[in-house]
Formats: C-alpha cells, structure tokens, sequence
C-alpha cells in the first residue's frame, strides 16, 4: 500500500478485518480523532508518506480508505452493548425480517450453506455486541447486512488460504493484430429469453461458483449485493482499481462460462 | 494491360464476394475496416479492456465516443458486448433467485444467544 497513512486513536479491539490479500486497518469509533494526513500532529512526525513514530494505542490507516464503520470480532470485545432497548427491539426486528436476505449473501460468498449458517449468526452477534456504536444514519438492516458480508468474507478467507487461482484461460483471445477471435455472427438470443429458461439460474449460479474466490467475490458484492465500488474496495481492504479490474475480469470469465449456454448449437 | 488489370480485379472481387456471401456484406466489411483503422480509433484489444467501464457509466466523453466508434465498425466486438452485457443481466438477476431455506428456529437461537451475552 503506497498511500500515505495517518494516525488514528486506536482501540483495545482495533484492527479486527485482514484485508483480502493480508492488509489491516482498525474499525473506527464515531468519537475516534481522524489526524490529517501530512505534517506534525500531536506531537508526532509525519515525513513524506510515513508515519515515523505514534505513541501506544495508535495505528496507521492508508489515507483515502473509508473507514468501515462495523464492528470488531475480537474476542476481546465481549460482553452486550450499552444500546438503547428501541435499538435493540430495532436489530432484533431487522435479525427477524432480513435472515433469508442475509443468508442468502452469506451462502453466495461463501457457497456452503452449513458455513453460511454460521457467518449469519457470527455477524449477527457481531452486530449485537457493536450496537451501541450504531449512530443511527444507515438503515440498521443494510448496517446488519454490511456486518454479515464482513463475517462471511472473513470465513472465506480463513478457509481460503491457497494460492490465488487464475482466470486467463477463460479471457477472450486476439490475434497479433490485437483482433478479437471470435466469430462475428449477432447472437440469437436475448437476455430475457434466456431468463424465462427454467435452467437458466442454475447453470448462471454454477457459472459463477465456477470462477476463482478472488474474482467471484467481487462479481458478488457488485453486481448481486449492489455494493458500490468503494464499499466493496473497503469490505475486501483491497484499492477501488483492484475491484474494478477483478470485476471485469470476472464478468469476461462468466461471459465464457455461460457463452454454450446462450449458443447452445454452436 | 487494361483487360489483365480488369480480369484481375474482377478474380479478387469474385473471391471476396464468394467469402462474404453478398455485395452487402462485402461494402459493409469494407466500411466496417475503414472505419476500425481510422487514426485515434480503438482497437478489440482495448475495447475488451474496457466494456465494463461502458456499462457502468465510468468513462470520459471521448472514451466513450472511440468505445462506440469501434462498437459501430466491428463485429466481433459487437458479439462480445452482448455477450459481456447478457451474461451482467443474468448474474444480477440471479440475485433475486428464490432464497435459501432458512431454518425455523434460527432467529430464535440467535436472538437467545444475544441476550443471553
């Protein structure tokens, strides 16, 4: 990460979310002082882009990275949240009403049921023991969603520990030329016709369990889970140009995936 | 020399009709080739590189206006947009597919668990 850092109070339970490819950053609390970026500040030294020196309890962030306001899953952080009891009847509602929602993500990243069973309830406890960190801006609903996505990824990660698979056999391919090889015929079918198919959104959700972890999560978070490109980047801690290369990268590989099924007489 | 040129030339139309099926197809493959290799116009390679940033709405005028010169003037391309684009629609929609079967106890148990701390 070459961005430049800045100090932010840090927490007893800081840095709880390791990003997709190991980097940290800690989860922030409304009260936490944000420093700018560059200078002295509080006494500490800040040459160039790097932190030099920042007392106990500090940590650095990657400047520009929007800090997830979700909560910590260290098991220091036990124990119920000081919340109002309307807060409470509130999350207990949204916990009612959106678990076939949030175990739907769940089983979408993580592609087991059993393993998705067990982001939910992580990332509804989760969500519980932060509550009174919960200021009321978003929909508790989507934060609660935000929190099960964050679980999920995290179990992902935790399971997925191997070497990043490739994607490139399933990228399109050119001549010297840079010439697309690819038969120029128009396709004849639709999108539409496609999906009145009763084998449609099998052989789609097959195609995308199909593509590499790194990839799939992405075409996920984005185009099924409608998260924008920042709030994926934070979710992943990965740069906003990473999620738009393995997006696209990803929708290529699906396009290949699923090129039989709409030419089935090719 | 005027009837070898003219018997010459009418052979390579006769080969590039028979390849293109008709006399449509053929102006229309020539225009298509005019049009690709135009100063400043963008080639399949950076095309493919960057449908994503098209269907999403993130590209400048200018890239967008080279993106759709190309798109206009190229056929595998246009194939592989709608490809690229049919298979964003159905992974989007595929989203809204019936939900998992959510266990019936499970909000209790997760419910139970939060208060019990």
């Amino acid at each position: 990460m070459s961005g430049s850092v800045h100090a932010v109070k840090g927490e007893d339970h800081a840095v709880p979310r390791a990003g997709w490819r190991g980097d940290t950053f800690p989860v922030p609390r409304p009260e936490s002082p944000v420093t700018p970026a560059h200078g002295t500040v509080a006494g500490m030294t800040l040459v160039g882009d790097a932190l030099l020196d920042y007392p106990e309890g500090w940590e650095h962030v990657p400047r520009g990275r929007q800090m997830p306001d979700v909560p910590s899953e260290s098991p220091d952080d036990r124990g119920g949240p000081s919340a109002s009891r309307a807060d409470t009847a509130a999350y207990e509602r949204a916990i009612r009403s959106d678990l076939p929602r949030l175990l739907a993500t769940a089983t979408r990243i993580l592609k087991d049921p059993s393993e998705a069973l067990d982001a939910v309830q992580d990332g509804c406890l989760q969500g519980y023991r932060a509550l009174d960190g919960f200021d009321g801006r978003a929909d508790i609903g989507t934060w609660l969603h935000r929190i099960v996505i964050n679980a999920a990824l995290s179990r992902l990660r935790r399971a997925n520990q191997q070497a990043e698979e490739q994607i490139d056999e399933l990228m399109p391919e050119y001549d010297l030329h840079g010439v697309l090889l690819i038969e120029a015929r128009t396709l004849q079918v639709s999108a539409e016709t496609m999906l009145l198919r009763t084998e449609t959104r099998l052989r789609v959700r097959d195609a995308i369990d199909r593509l590499p972890d790194a990839y799939r999560v992405v075409l996920v978070l984005r185009d099924l889970e409608e998260l924008s490109t920042r709030e994926t980047a934070d979710a992943l801690g990965c740069t906003e140009g990473v999620v738009k290369t393995r997006l696209h990268r990803a929708r290529l590989a699906l396009k290949t995936l699923l090129r039989p099924f709409m030419e089935p007489d090719e | 020399m005027k009837t070898v040129m003219r018997t010459f030339l009418i052979g390579i139309m006769n080969r590039m009709l028979r390849n293109y099926g008709s006399a449509g197809l053929l102006r229309k493959s020539l225009i298509s080739g005019i049009m690709r290799y135009a100063p400043g116009q963008m080639f399949c390679r950076e095309f493919g590189g960057v449908i994503s940033a098209y269907l999403d709405d993130e590209m400048s005028p200018d890239e967008r206006r080279r993106f759709e010169f190309h798109l206009a003037a190229c056929p595998r391309c246009l194939r592989q947009m709608e490809e690229f684009r049919i298979a964003v629609l159905l992974a989007r929609s595929s989203a809204s597919a019936e939900p998992p079967d959510v266990p019936p106890d499970l909000a209790r148990i997760i419910i139970a668990a939060m208060r019990s701390g």
